[in-house]
């Protein structure tokens, strides 16, 4: 396995522009804005005086928050599709395919592409942090919380939650677009069906509320809990203020059970649930599809 | 099952889409390739050659039949086709980004058979080592092709299966190819699958060939057997319209080189002969000549009718139907 991910980085890595511009622009990106905004304070007096004061543990946390966005994880969904769909596109999946089993050609792509981003992350979370704490000391505005023992093991806590998120995150999207690209075998149609999806899902939130509007049946009203993305953002709010979204009934009632579904069990579970049964569809579809390219 | 066949297809057949919409393109082909020799795979386009072999290499998955390797069914032992096996896909295509080299080194890491030196090897052998450091997308047909080889031949495998190998290669580099792939079987013992439209290029490499169209192996055998026989008549007479009235009825005729060529044996000269004369036509010259491979097979496959057909009619000295058929081995 470690020479089919050595031979998956080599390609990854060869890549350099479309790695470069959709995945090292992260940590670069940070740099290039903590960069200027330190030399902005360095040399600009009124600059100074407008820095804002902001706390540590979110300058280090903030950042993850980009694979959230439509914004950042575009990015991702691009260099998802390029990736897979780049194997169609190229005509290279018939030079490797009869040398390998799909499955973990399959696997050493979704391994690389992941551990690549969360490096990336890492970077620019690091970056990030590091740098507003030189520019906070540039502008001498405070850069807190005190680093007590307690305050670093609750951002630990939340930075390990919130780069578990950003984890799953990206899996989901790497699915969405690794789907995208096996079924169209073009690198834009990849991204542009990921996109797609990625916009569409979270509209099961109100479609749900429709469809039970429309059949008169309140189940429906419940679909939305089925959202990668609403149960992200549970997560994440567990993450950030020890309690899940309070926009939704924290309850539903299932086979005549009541089930919490705002807790951070049940999101947890979904998300699991939506990340195994993702990589399923791709390995089952990948495993049936004719290599015509 | 024999011990030493290389290739098994048993009733093997791929149908593409579905409903009113499928495509036939492989049609239960059974099939053997024993080890040790250079079997050539011959069709028109779009007679399913190169469905056969992406099912032969696991990238396309029959609708019906099993492809046997070595007495093994890919489908529950794939481990053959990845240990024993090295393959060139119908125009080799690589990563643009990176390197010769570096293709190379993917593939072998890809396939757990990475080996720096016989990369090298390779690459010499193939021409490429001077190339080697420049990226793929640069690189022309010929030069991909080239690669190719070299990808398909890097796990050493028993096996090498080569779909239009020659391909963008110039003629110097058609005739190395030939020896190379000659050497192959001769000297290094492997078994060479390989499907070209250079009908003169397998006549020369190949020991046994099938000729495959519309999906179905219309003929098999030892080149030197399928040929056997197979002579023709040239004739050079005067007027051609006469031959033609004469023997058109008989045989399927072919204006070439200022004269009609027909498939007839040279037993047969004679009757032929005084055919002609009977008719008062004027004859300049009779040659009996082996009919090429080329020949053959666009009998075999129907093609030169097609081809009369489409070259008008007044060039069209023999209705498809009137056809004499070449008896089956």
């Amino acid at each position: 396995m470690i020479n089919i991910l050595r031979a998956e980085w080599l390609k990854i890595n060869g890549n350099k522009w479309t790695t470069g511009f959709l995945i090292w622009i992260f940590p670069v990106g940070a740099l290039a804005i903590v960069g200027f905004m330190s030399l902005f304070a360095l040399f600009s007096p009124s600059f100074r005086e407008n820095v804002h004061p902001m706390l540590w543990t979110d300058a280090f946390a903030t950042p993850w928050s980009f694979a959230n966005n439509l914004f950042g994880r575009t990015f991702l969904l691009g260099f998802t599709a390029v990736t897979f769909a780049g194997e169609y596109q190229w005509g290279t999946w018939k030079n490797i395919i009869p040398r390998q089993r799909r499955s973990l050609l399959l696997a050493a792509k979704f391994i690389n592409l992941i551990l690549l981003i969360l490096v990336a992350f890492i970077l620019m979370s690091l970056i990030f942090g590091f740098g507003y704490g030189l520019l906070s000391r540039i502008a001498d505005v405070p850069y807190g919380p005190e680093r007590t023992d307690a305050a670093i093991r609750d951002f630990l806590n939340d930075y390990a939650l919130q780069s578990g998120l950003t984890f799953i995150s990206v899996i989901i999207a790497s699915i969405y677009a690794a789907l995208a690209a096996l079924l169209m075998k073009s690198i834009l149609g990849g991204v542009i069906i990921g996109i797609g999806i990625s916009v569409a899902e979270p509209l099961l939130i109100p479609a749900g509320l429709s469809f039970a509007r429309m059949f008169n049946n309140d189940a429906w009203k419940h679909l939305g809990r089925l959202s990668p993305h609403l149960n992200i953002v549970n997560v994440s709010s567990w993450a950030k203020t020890d309690q899940g979204i309070a926009w939704l009934e924290p309850t539903v009632q299932l086979f005549n059970q009541t089930v919490s579904v705002n807790g951070l069990g049940f999101s947890i579970a979904v998300l699991a649930t939506w990340v195994v049964l993702g990589v399923g569809l791709v390995l089952y579809l990948f495993q049936r599809q004719d290599i015509t390219t | 099952m024999a011990s030493d066949s290389a290739i098994q297809l048993l009733d093997l057949s791929k149908t593409f889409g579905r409903r009113q919409k499928q495509v036939k393109a492989v049609r239960g082909i059974n099939l053997e390739v024993t080890a040790n020799q250079v079997y050539g795979f011959l069709g028109p386009n779009g007679a399913g050659k190169s469905t056969t072999i992406r099912m032969i290499l696991d990238l396309i998955r029959p609708s019906r039949g099993e492809v046997h390797l070595y007495g093994q069914p890919i489908k529950q032992n794939r481990t053959i086709l990845q240990k024993r096996v090295g393959g060139l896909v119908e125009g080799a295509r690589f990563y643009p980004f990176l390197s010769g080299r570096d293709n190379l080194e993917l593939i072998g890491r890809t396939g757990g058979f990475y080996d720096a030196q016989r990369i090298e090897t390779l690459l010499e052998q193939v021409g490429m080592a001077d190339r080697a450091a420049r990226q793929a997308g640069g690189y022309s047909t010929g030069m991909k092709q080239r690669l190719g080889l070299a990808a398909a031949l890097l796990s050493d495998p028993d096996l090498v299966i080569l779909d239009e190998p020659t391909n963008g290669l110039d003629p110097a580099g058609i005739q190395e190819m030939r020896l190379f792939i000659r050497e192959l079987v001769d000297e290094q013992g492997k078994t060479v699958f390989l499907s070209s439209h250079l009908l003169s290029e397998v006549e020369q490499v190949c020991d046994r060939v099938a000729i495959i169209n519309k999906g179905e192996i219309i003929r098999e055998g030892r080149v030197a057997d399928l040929l056997a026989g197979q002579r023709q008549l040239h004739i050079e007479a005067e007027p051609l319209a006469g031959v033609t009235a004469v023997l058109g009825d008989h045989y399927s005729l072919t204006h070439e080189n200022n004269g009609i060529t027909l498939a007839a044996a040279k037993e047969e000269t004679p009757q032929i002969v005084r055919k002609l004369v009977a008719n008062d036509i004027a004859i300049f010259q009779v040659r009996s000549q082996r009919q090429s491979l080329e020949a053959f097979f666009l009998e075999a496959t129907g093609e030169r009718a097609e081809e009369q057909g489409s070259r008008g009619a007044g060039e069209s000295v023999s209705p498809p139907s009137s056809k004499k058929e070449v008896s089956d081995d």
